[in-house]
């Protein structure tokens, strides 16, 4: 009957539209996560945090850095110092859910740790940046937050 | 969201089910079941949209276009053209968005590197479950053609057939005929609902108490130099991985049948001990068996199956396999993969048949685990060069150290639950003892489900690491 092929044909324009736009919307970078990194940190003071291994990521982020294009990571090793830094770029295809997860998880349990006895950390853990750009995963407790944010926006 | 997390077993499930089964009509009338798919379609769509607020759309637009498609083809039953016409625009619909949002980039990278350029491609996010639904759309459509089921003509059953949130985004893979009629009614009552809890709890135990548990030791085996990984470190790793990735695929699917038996439906089986197999037909005659039963009915059989000359039968068997391995991803581990079972399947049938029929059981049990752990190596990496790598450290051939502390360390810490799990995966604990009394066995066995889900709720409340292995497919 042709209606119903008049339909199917709506279907497939609107599927074309659909593609379209989401290629438009959400073109990935071709940036490296070192590139990315090295963008940040030049325009923010990482002093004091120190650069994690893979073991150390999947210690600290349950993430397995051979799940991703790469990852970058920075942390304090003060049990005090609330700041630090990710960088994850994902693969071709690849759904940011679980890392995102993963960080959440991380930001609620740090938060927890330090509500009610360190104000200065609590309030630097709420103030976190959590987004995903590009193909990046950017997360940062850092001082500089928003100038971190800039760069990463930058660079991409 | 996943089955195992509290956010669903708390929060979503308790609310779903409570609408389901809200007494607002007499039990067997039809607009009863109306207002049952109408809830499980709205709660899948949520559940869909949880994770996927945009690919929702396409979703919506396939089950859209294909419900059309369906009615085309019965339309047009005496005009074998225009029927044709509407099934290939189906089945091209179909492929071109699976192939758009899984395999274009795998396309364009290996058509690069064919060339050696290196070409500018970019990527969307992979649709959670696109490779399930898509397939369960073209049973649909397929069967309509081949005049197997009638068109649906209701929109809210069809909806509610590909977007059933039990089994949506990891399987199995429902065929329509298999629920044609249970989309229209179906028996629920309370024996079936609790079979479906039990099923249920089975599933979230193996996927939460065994898979997760198990599956640290594989990442953090293949996150070092595997290379230089000791002979026993890469055996016990592999091993780590074949028992999680059993208990974490067939655990969902418990789950998505026991779900589905708290809806009234009764999904197909999708595993049955493949590690008792004794050969590599028998393993896949227990593994993944909706996946394995979709490509026989719609690709095997309708290339000639076995009815064909050898030459021909054998390349039916290869052109079958890659497509299953690259079903499972696009990426030439896995078209390797499903090359390498191709070939052994043809081996067994054409050339070891003999040979095999002769073989002690126990030895026959033992080769086809460890080629079935071989295939595990292929699937589980990301690449063919990382696979080589792992089962170079497995045969020792870079001068791999056969025994190190690293292998110490994790053998004797996870020997047990090893052990444990491997019984279980052999069924072991199928048929436990029981007693005559009928209410004694039922108290025990509720004792016995209420202490695994509490346990796993523990897990989940205290683990970070809760990955599906099967949703990325």
């Amino acid at each position: 009957m042709k209606k119903y092929r008049i339909a199917e044909i709506i279907c497939i324009v609107i599927l074309l539209v659909f593609i379209g736009i989401l290629s438009a919307d959400e073109t990935a970078s071709d940036k490296t996560v070192k590139e990315v990194a090295g963008a940040v940190i030049s325009d923010v003071d990482i002093k004091g945090l120190s650069k994690q291994n893979e073991m150390q990521i999947k210690k600290e982020l349950s993430i397995s850095a051979k799940d991703y294009d790469g990852i970058y990571f920075v942390k304090s090793d003060e049990v005090m110092d609330v700041r630090e830094l990710l960088i994850i770029k994902l693969k071709d295809n690849q759904s940011s859910d679980d890392a995102i997860k993963k960080i959440e998880k991380r930001i609620k349990d740090k938060q927890t740790l330090f509500e009610g006895y360190a104000p200065e950390q609590s309030a630097m853990l709420k103030n976190y940046v959590l987004k995903q750009e590009a193909g990046f995963i950017f997360y940062c407790v850092l001082e500089e937050n928003e100038t971190a944010v800039s760069a990463f926006n930058k660079i991409l | 969201m996943v089955f195992s997390s509290a956010a669903f077993l708390f929060v979503f499930l308790p609310i779903v089910i409570g609408l389901y089964y809200l007494p607002i009509f007499r039990k067997n009338d039809r607009k009863n079941f109306r207002y049952k798919n109408l809830i499980l379609c709205l709660s899948s769509l949520l559940f869909y949209a949880w994770g996927e607020p945009v690919y929702i759309l396409l979703m919506l637009l396939s089950i859209v276009f294909n419900y059309f498609v369906g009615i085309d083809i019965e339309e047009n039953v005496l005009d074998e053209k225009k029927k044709k016409t509407a099934l290939l625009l189906g089945v091209g619909f179909n492929i071109f968005a699976l192939g758009f949002f899984k395999y274009s980039g795998f396309i364009v990278s290996s058509f690069g590197g064919l060339f050696g350029a290196e070409l500018e491609y970019s990527p969307l996010p992979l649709p959670i479950g696109i490779s399930f639904y898509t397939f369960q759309i073209m049973s649909y459509i397929i069967d309509v053609y081949y005049g197997t089921v009638k068109a649906q003509r209701k929109l809210l059953p069809f909806m509610t057939y590909i977007s059933m949130f039990p089994q949506l985004i990891a399987g199995p893979i429902v065929q329509y005929s298999d629920i044609e009629e249970q989309l229209q009614e179906r028996k629920v009552n309370v024996e079936k609902f609790a079979a479906g809890v039990i099923f249920f709890i089975r599933g979230l135990g193996k996927k939460v108490l065994f898979a997760n548990t198990i599956g640290s030791v594989y990442t953090e085996i293949t996150s070092g130099d595997i290379g230089k990984a000791s002979v026993v470190t890469a055996w016990f790793g592999i091993i780590c991985y074949t028992l999680q990735i059993y208990f974490d695929f067939s655990g969902y699917s418990d789950m998505a049948v026991g779900l589905g038996k708290m809806f009234g439906f009764n999904f197909c089986k999708n595993f049955d001990l493949p590690y008792i197999a004794t050969s590599i037909t028998d393993f896949w005659r227990r593994w993944h068996i909706s996946l394995s039963s979709w490509f026989r009915d719609y690709v095997y059989i309708p290339l000639g199956g076995n009815r064909v000359s050898r030459g021909r039968h054998i390349l039916n068997i290869l052109i079958v396999w890659s497509l299953t391995g690259l079903w499972h991803g696009a990426a030439w581990n896995f078209v390797a993969w499903g090359a390498f079972y191709g070939i052994l399947l043809i081996l067994e049938k054409y050339f070891f048949k003999n040979i095999i029929e002769k073989t002690p059981m126990f030895l026959r049990h033992v080769i086809t685990l460890v080629v079935v752990m071989l295939g595990w190596v292929l699937f589980s990496s990301n690449t063919l060069t990382d696979a080589l790598t792992y089962m170079g450290s497995m045969f020792g051939t870079a001068g791999n150290v056969f025994f190190d502390s690293t292998a110490k360390y994790l053998v004797s810490t996870h020997i047990f639950p090893v052990v444990f799990m491997s019984l279980s995966a052999f069924g072991a604990f199928s048929n436990l003892p029981r007693t005559k009394n009928f209410k004694v066995n039922v108290i025990v066995l509720c004792a016995g489900y209420i202490i695994i889900f509490c346990l796993c709720v523990i897990y989940l409340i205290s683990e970070t690491y809760n990955p599906f292995l099967y949703f990325r497919f």
